[in-house]
């Protein structure tokens, strides 16, 4: 069963500038029972999210509405597990799939090849399963003969084909994206709509974070719209595709 | 969460898990093999080179043998450079794989062993060309080289966790990494690394007090001389133990700020 549940979540983002990474500081303050050193105590935050608490059910799709410093970033990384909660809690279960950057462990020097088992182990795939769906990537990708040389002679929109080809390989229950990705020239982008379309709708949840109200509408059946890290609206939207 | 969740988590990235950091490590190797034809060797050429003007001059300096004296030399350096560039990629191994840790959840210690296996393979690079320079001076023997692998396995043992220790403390303060490598380079002179340790004149306390004397004695005292010796192996890995044991209790008292501060 596959769950997305947030209770009272609260996430503050510590600031830490010159003064608080100082180990000079702290070691002065330790020593001397805080009375040297005292004045950088006072902890900076912002606090990004703000008590949140909602219930995301198998067969949800949700959209994250919000404007840009809402959160909506934040939020999804906490729910990829990069950040933990401050206070409050999020519990989550089924194999999480993070949209968010595609060619995250991408090395440019190393050939096409190399970058798919790359990129598969920093996505926590197995090397089987690499193995297996490496014909398949390939094939997707549409690069050809251009995976056996350095990712470095590839142009962007080349580099970002195979990120996705990698990245939409591998079965997921949830998938955190942000925007619908645009990925390459209007070809390839068709082939990856209809491949991103047929993943969101396999993985039993979706959330997708996005300004445009248009999107959500077509892709989403619920929405939460987020203002200074406070959820304000959580409603169900209709298909209008 | 619970501790119970935290080591699986975390010990998870030495057993499932650990195809990522062998993958990621090989490939820090093979990128300096790229558009280079020697590739990491070039440490151990450096190395050599380093040994063999220091060898010469200082055999005379210190009125020893060089038959004697290069040998041990060349052990002692290229046991130093490994620790040294262990401990010092292993400090920043936090701060180097940021980029990844913001992105994807993965156990933390999967980047503090990266950095573990790519020195371990690099130093490898440096090993093998210790054998040829100790057989032709006729001091190898392969218990001897047996006796120095397992040396090699528990420095690495022992030093892995303090990279842990040292990653997270440096993660949190960015003028600690400084401080390392200049204490680092302090460590080298008074670590028998250049001198030999009866050369002290009764001043022993500088090499019983310092760990570093015995993490090179273990891997250098077998090929030398043939012998294992059991003092240091039983101190290293008492040390690796408590080591462990600090390491995955402040990961896991400090695992969920980590992320905050990369």
């Amino acid at each position: 069963m596959t769950y997305l549940i947030a209770e009272r979540l609260t996430v503050d983002y510590p600031i830490l500038d010159v003064g608080h990474r100082s180990f000079k500081k702290d070691a002065l303050s330790w020593i001397t029972g805080g009375r040297i050193g005292e004045t950088s105590n006072h902890r900076l935050s912002i606090r990004a999210l703000e008590d949140l608490s909602f219930d995301i059910k198998p067969g949800d799709r949700v959209g994250l509405l919000g404007h840009n410093g809402s959160g909506k970033s934040t939020l999804l990384k906490v729910m990829a597990n990069v950040y933990w909660p401050t206070q409050g809690s999020l519990k989550s279960q089924g194999r999480i799939t993070s949209l968010l950057d595609l060619t995250l462990g991408m090395e440019v020097e190393a050939t096409g090849y190399e970058n798919i088992h790359l990129r598969g182990a920093i996505l926590g795939v197995k090397p089987a399963d690499i193995k297996q769906s490496i014909n398949d990537i390939a094939e997707f990708s549409g690069l050809g003969d251009y995976l056996r040389l350095p990712v470095r002679t590839y142009s962007s929109g080349m580099m970002v084909r195979l990120g996705f080809a990698i990245s939409t390989a591998f079965p997921a229950d949830i998938i955190l994206m942000d925007e619908w990705l645009g990925v390459g020239d209007a070809q390839f982008q068709e082939q990856a709509n209809s491949r991103l379309k047929e993943m969101t709708s396999n993985a039993s949840i979706l959330v997708l974070a996005s300004h445009s109200t248009d999107l959500i509408n077509s892709v989403c059946n619920r929405c939460i719209r987020l203002e200074h890290g406070k959820m304000v609206q959580d409603f169900s939207v209709e298909y209008s595709s | 969460m619970t501790l119970t969740n935290f080591l699986k988590r975390e010990l998870n990235a030495l057993s499932h898990g650990r195809h990522t950091w062998y993958l990621l490590g090989l490939h820090d190797v093979k990128g300096r093999y790229r558009r280079s034809i020697i590739g990491p060797f070039w440490i151990t050429l450096s190395s050599l080179v380093f040994v063999g003007g220091l060898g010469v001059v200082y055999s005379r300096l210190l009125n020893l043998d060089l038959e004697e004296y290069l040998p041990y030399l060349a052990c002692g350096i290229i046991v130093w450079t490994f620790i040294l560039n262990f401990i010092n990629e292993g400090a920043s191994a936090l701060i180097g794989s940021a980029h990844i840790i913001k992105q994807v959840s993965l156990p933390l210690l999967t980047h503090m062993m990266r950095v573990a296996f790519r020195n371990t393979l690099i130093f490898l690079h440096s090993w093998v060309i210790l054998i040829p320079l100790l057989l032709w001076y006729g001091y190898l023997t392969t218990y001897g080289l047996l006796c120095s692998i397992l040396g090699a396995v528990l420095v690495i043992f022992t030093l892995t966790p303090l990279t842990v220790l040292l990653a997270i403390v440096c993660a949190r303060y960015r003028d600690v990494l400084p401080m390392i490598s200049s204490a680092l380079q302090l460590m080298f002179f008074v670590t028998p690394v250049m001198w030999f340790p009866q050369q002290l004149a009764g001043l022993t306390s500088v090499i019983k007090y310092n760990p570093f004397a015995y993490l090179i004695d273990l891997i250098r005292e077998p090929m030398l001389n043939g012998v294992f010796p059991l003092a240091s192996a039983g101190l290293v890995l008492g040390m690796g133990l408590l080591l462990w044991a600090a390491a995955l209790a402040l990961l896991f008292t400090h695992h969920k700020q980590i992320p905050y501060w990369l």
